[in-house]
């Protein structure tokens, strides 16, 4: 008698049961997706910009960009890009063509929480004259709130 | 015969297994997508008629200033209002392009300083000499940031002004 059970064990084929692997799996894709959270992608730093140092703690805010690096001053929002030397000098015109740009993007834009605010991110070395002909132009232009990004080091 | 009554006897049983499976997946997901908002209640008093004239405080209009003479970085707290004042404090300028703890630490000071007179002040403009740079400007803002929550920035021609002794 127990020879005969211990041979049918021996021939009995082993099964992968599919059903609840495949719902594990369901699971995990559920948690995975649910956890997941799409934002714009971070700030990108162009070749040859050196963030200042921060002991700041706060985080970065998703918010349109604009990145002085030590030749250019670049609008992200409006994909425009002027020389710094435009913003080195006292005077911006104030009725160039970047006020209109503004302007549709702020409109365009007005249901959107943040897009009045504007992270700018600096290299390290620009002259602070620069960097506030920039935010000047900004203000004009309608933007609410400046975000000066660093990079941290958690002091 | 044998083969129908042994079918008849059969109770048909739910396979409950990909059932509870399934419920708890759909569980998972409700469970997930819940957010939670926390809600706030604000009374406001009844309104009563006030007699009192408004304040008519001049604002204290804190102005940090910033100028490079030689190697040196000097700074000038100033306020004005009812009992208008300043601080100083000077500090070497070390590589232009990295963080300055000194120069945090002496922004940190005034503003301390100036917080204990004045607690309930929160704002500060901040003004930096043209040829100081976007470093030492986050430095500053850091030192103050502890103390004074809202920082502007104002002209640089502001803190030109220290050197040309109208500020003096």
């Amino acid at each position: 008698m127990y020879q005969f059970e211990g041979d049918k064990k021996r021939k009995s084929v082993i099964q992968l049961q599919l059903a609840p692997m495949i719902d594990v799996f369901v699971l995990i894709i559920v948690f995975l997706l649910k956890g997941t959270v799409l934002e714009e992608s971070a700030i990108v730093l162009p070749e040859g910009v050196n963030l200042a140092k921060s002991i700041s703690r706060e985080v970065s805010q998703v918010a349109p960009q604009v990145v002085i690096s030590k030749e250019t001053v670049s609008f992200k929002m409006v994909n425009q890009e002027r020389s710094i030397a435009e913003f080195k000098a006292d005077d911006f015109n104030p009725r160039d063509k970047i006020f209109q740009e503004f302007k549709s993007y702020l409109l365009s834009n007005r249901e959107v929480e943040g897009a009045d605010h504007v992270n700018v991110i600096s290299d390290s070395t620009t002259p602070y004259k620069a960097v506030y002909n920039v935010v000047k132009v900004l203000r004009i232009a309608g933007f609410q709130s400046m975000l000066f990004v660093a990079e941290g080091e958690g002091n | 015969m044998f083969d129908l009554e042994t079918e008849r006897k059969h109770t048909p049983e739910p396979d409950l297994v990909p059932i509870l499976d399934g419920l708890t997946a759909v569980i998972f997901f409700l469970l997930l997508s819940i957010s939670f908002v926390g809600l706030t209640k604000v009374t406001m008093p009844p309104s009563v008629a006030s007699v009192a004239s408004p304040s008519k405080e001049t604002p204290l209009s804190a102005r940090l200033k910033a100028t490079l003479v030689n190697s040196t970085i000097k700074l000038k707290l100033e306020w004005i209002g009812k009992k208008p004042g300043s601080i100083r404090e000077s500090v070497i300028r070390q590589n232009p392009s990295l963080k300055n703890q000194a120069l945090i630490e002496a922004v940190k000071k005034m503003t301390t300083d100036f917080k204990t007179r004045y607690p309930n002040e929160n704002t500060l403009q901040l003004a930096l000499s043209e040829t100081l740079n976007y470093q030492e400007m986050i430095s500053m803002m850091d030192g103050a940031l502890g103390q004074l929550k809202d920082i502007a920035l104002s002209s640089y021609d502001e803190a030109n002004a220290i050197n040309q002794g109208s500020e003096e």
